[in-house]
């Protein structure tokens, strides 16, 4: 029995990603989500990729486990921001949640958070590259052509340039300042890195929170609000 | 644990005083006249009875029950230490016997707090005329005592129940008027019962809020006269319909006997309209159209539509407005004839009814949405509505005029309009499809995107160094000669060699200097041609080049003169003196 265990994970080990994947949408298709995640986790460790995110989000949205729901919504729009499907679902979810914190975001803000993520990080980073590469090209030939046509590309190529520039950095910002998703169903924040603490907040799955200090097995998160206070590791991820 | 607890003891007084409750009814009196009331008081005495209920009064089968009023007081007494506080509410009914005889007042029943308490039923017996006064009488009852001297009420306190008009076609208008009219003295009045009007739809103008006399002369006589209702009766249906009574309870203040009865005394009397009957008449039959929708009364009809031009198959408003005197209310919406390319929506009715001077007027307006399914223009064609004058007593059929509106770009939303799209729920959207491969896709590009800028930076560096290097080709002579040496010093070698190898050995050594003398020329900006050889020396050592390699050059030079002018040289020798040309260059 055992040797039969073993030889099914080996095999199981050896399926490729997009096999996993494939098995995957067989089990969400009947109804199977709790197989679908395993399958899909398993491809994860060996891929990274926005469908496959997408779809294990959907797969603990069918088992309400709204907190891993957005967690891997999240990592696939960081990767697909543009994706209808992904944007509604994650919108989906967040309706969905216990906690509803309202910020009240300037419209401007919300523009702006609109433009800086419409392109992903890896796109940002490619077109600052080439325009940057166009751009000395454009420079070379007007100082050595002295013909005005290559100033005013360049001009222009350099606006465009900062603006993508602007765009990674975002990105970046964000990808370094511990975004984190609370997956356990309802976690108690202590005022302090250990049981004793007084309790002063309840936070309920799926909540977003940076993570702005770790000690041992306590984080100090923050809710998007500014509230905030230290909880036990297991019960948030990390997204990026 | 503690909430247990808790609702224990909220229970508890409940318990307690729930046996200390006492239920209780009496009558003032057990003898009375026919038209004679007897007061029913129901009383409840305990404690935390706040919140009791009305009791329920048992069948009274002969009585007729006139007010109903309750009181409640409060008594907190201090017995023993403990303080005690005693709420008594009484609830208090007038009744009128029906008939005469020994008659009985059913037990009352309370439920209070899961108890339910009950009273000892009461006998009354009825007397042709007066009674016997009360033996004692409460004090919330008004004073009784036997009119003496029996005043025809007949004639001085009169409840009125009157209408403009007692034969009406159905849909046809009354108005009624109920009031009341007095010329005695009076303590108490009351209204006991209002007149029913069923059968009819009634359209209220007036109702009394107080009592509020108006002095008023009828017959010569004058009355006080208080109006409490006025009403517009619309009768539904033919027939022979009745109009309730009115009856008013009322205490009058008797004179006073003698001088020792100051203040007088009061009896209660109720007095009560007649019944009127009106006669409603069916509407003829004959010659009734078809497009007749109910209105009795003189109308009028309008349409409209509040935009002339729809965009996008948006709805268009008309408005049916039919205004006049009558039933208003009870039109019914008028048929629009069916417009080629449009859907009517049901219309949305608003109505307005005022009455003046006892004619019901007003308006009522049919709002038909209508929504365009072609475009172009579209013409609304007559709408028709017929009505029946009571007074002329017969048909009238009334029409608006026609409307156009232009409808643009109706299919737009043709579809959603008549298929009717309807968001039943929302869910996630559904997982992406299966696919071939599965890549890992990189969240950030790689550390190859530098290369980029190196190469950036580069061809801009390039760029800014050549645009110098033109610069100062054209500017610096020097640095452009120093430049062009290497190449000259190529060519000219190339000729030193073309010479050797046709040995021409007099080109060949007039070339040998040249090429020295050419490449220090170019090297170093000097104008060789001009110089002469003590001149060239001192240039060549301000230009700090080594002293053996001027000598040595200064040796060539003066060894070419020399086979220069002397011919009949070797090969050999030229092609030592070739190589040697060489070394001087290397040196250089």
């Amino acid at each position: 029995m055992n040797i039969i265990i073993t030889l099914f994970a080996t095999v199981q080990l050896t399926l490729t990603p997009a096999e996993l994947y494939n098995e995957g949408n067989r089990h969400y298709e009947a109804g199977n989500y709790y197989d679908a995640i395993d399958a899909y986790e398993e491809a994860i460790k060996q891929v990274t990729n926005a469908q496959l995110f997408y779809n294990i989000g959907n797969s603990y949205f069918k088992v309400s486990k709204i907190g891993k729901a957005i967690l891997n919504y999240r990592r696939a729009r960081s990767l697909r921001p543009r994706d209808v499907d992904i944007n509604h679902n994650l919108m989906f979810a967040r309706n969905y949640r216990v906690d509803k914190i309202q910020i009240a975001q300037s419209p401007i803000a919300n523009i702006l958070s609109r433009i800086f993520h419409y392109l992903s990080l890896y796109e940002a980073q490619f077109l600052c590259t080439i325009l940057f590469l166009l751009n000395a090209i454009s420079v070379s030939l007007y100082v050595i052509k002295r013909r005005n046509l290559f100033g005013y590309i360049a001009i222009i190529g350099v606006l465009f340039c900062v603006i993508f520039f602007v765009n990674w950095q975002i990105w970046i910002h964000e990808l370094t300042s511990h975004h984190a998703v609370i997956i356990a169903p309802e976690v108690k924040a202590l005022s302090g890195p250990g049981e004793d603490y007084k309790e002063i907040l309840v936070i309920h799955d799926g909540s977003e929170v940076f993570i702005r200090e770790e000690r041992g097995d306590y984080t100090l998160i923050q809710l998007p609000g500014g509230m905030g206070g230290w909880i036990t590791r297991e019960a948030l991820e990390e997204i990026y | 644990m503690w909430k247990k607890i808790g609702k224990f003891l909220i229970l508890l007084p409940a318990f307690i005083f729930a046996g200390e409750l006492n239920f209780d009814a009496s009558v003032n009196r057990t003898e009375v006249g026919l038209n004679e009331a007897v007061i029913l008081t129901v009383s409840v005495i305990g404690e935390n009875i706040g919140r009791v209920p009305s009791p329920q009064l048992p069948d009274l089968p002969d009585f007729d029950i006139g007010g109903t009023s309750s009181s409640q007081s409060t008594n907190i007494q201090l017995i023993n230490g403990k303080l005690t506080q005693q709420q008594t509410i009484q609830f208090i009914y007038t009744l009128y016997p029906k008939k005469i005889g020994s008659l009985t007042v059913g037990s009352c029943k309370l439920e209070f707090k899961g108890a339910t308490y009950e009273t000892q039923p009461i006998e009354i017996t009825v007397v042709e005329g007066k009674a016997k006064p009360p033996p004692q009488q409460p004090p919330s009852a008004p004073d009784m005592t036997p009119s003496e001297p029996s005043v025809p009420i007949k004639e001085d306190l009169k409840s009125v129940v009157s209408v403009n008009r007692k034969d009406v076609y159905v849909g046809e208008y009354l108005i009624v008027e109920c009031a009341v009219y007095n010329r005695l003295r009076i303590g108490n009045l009351g209204v006991a019962e209002m007149p029913t009007f069923s059968g009819f739809w009634i359209e209220p103008i007036f109702d009394a809020k107080a009592w509020d006399f108006r002095r008023k002369s009828i017959q010569g006589k004058s009355y006080d006269v208080c109006l409490l209702k006025k009403a517009a009766l619309f009768p539904m249906s033919a027939g022979r319909q009745t109009i309730g009574s009115m009856k008013i309870d009322a205490s009058l203040i008797q004179p006073p006997r003698d001088f020792f009865d100051f203040f007088g005394r009061s009896k209660r009397v109720r007095i009560e309209s007649d019944p009127l009957h009106i006669n409603v008449k069916p509407l003829p039959m004959e010659g009734k159209p078809a497009e007749f929708t109910g209105g009795v009364g003189t109308f009028s009809i309008d349409a409209s539509v509040d935009r002339t031009t729809s965009e996008a198959a948006e709805p268009i408003n008309l408005i049916v407005k039919i205004s006049g005197t009558g039933n208003i209310r009870l039109i019914e919406k008028p048929t629009i004839p069916t417009i080629p390319g449009v859907k009517i929506l049901a219309p949305e009715t608003k109505d307005d009814v005022r009455t003046v001077d006892n004619r019901v007027k007003g308006s009522k307006e049919f709002h038909y949405p209508l929504i365009p399914q072609t475009d172009g223009e579209h013409l609304i064609p007559q709408i028709e509505m017929a009505y029946f004058n009571p007074q002329e007593k017969k048909y009238h059929l009334i029409r608006t005029k026609e409307l156009k509106f232009t409808a643009t770009r109706t299919s737009a939303t043709e579809v959603a309009q008549t298929s009717g799209i309807k968001v039943l729920g929302t869910d996630i959207h559904y997982i992406k499809p299966n696919i071939a491969q599965l890549k890992s896709q990189n969240i950030s590009a790689g550390w190859w995107i530098i290369i980029f800028y190196i190469g950036s930076v580069i061809v801009i560096a390039t760029s800014v160094l050549y645009n110098r290097h033109q610069a100062r080709l054209l500017t610096d002579q020097a640095y452009a000669r120093k430049l062009r040496a290497n190449s000259l010093l190529r060519k000219r070698l190339r000729e030193a060699e073309g010479y050797l190898k046709k040995n021409n050995e007099k080109e060949f050594y007039a070339s040998l200097p040249k090429i020295i003398l050419g490449y220090v020329g170019d090297q170093y900006n000097l104008d060789i041609g001009a110089l002469t050889k003590g001149q060239l020396i001192e240039e060549l050592h301000a230009k700090k080049i080594k002293k053996e390699i001027v000598d040595r050059i200064m040796e060539f030079l003066n060894q070419c003169d020399i086979v220069r002018f002397s011919p009949g040289m070797e090969g050999q020798e030229l092609k030592e003196l070739y190589k040697k040309t060489k070394d001087i260059l290397k040196e250089l």
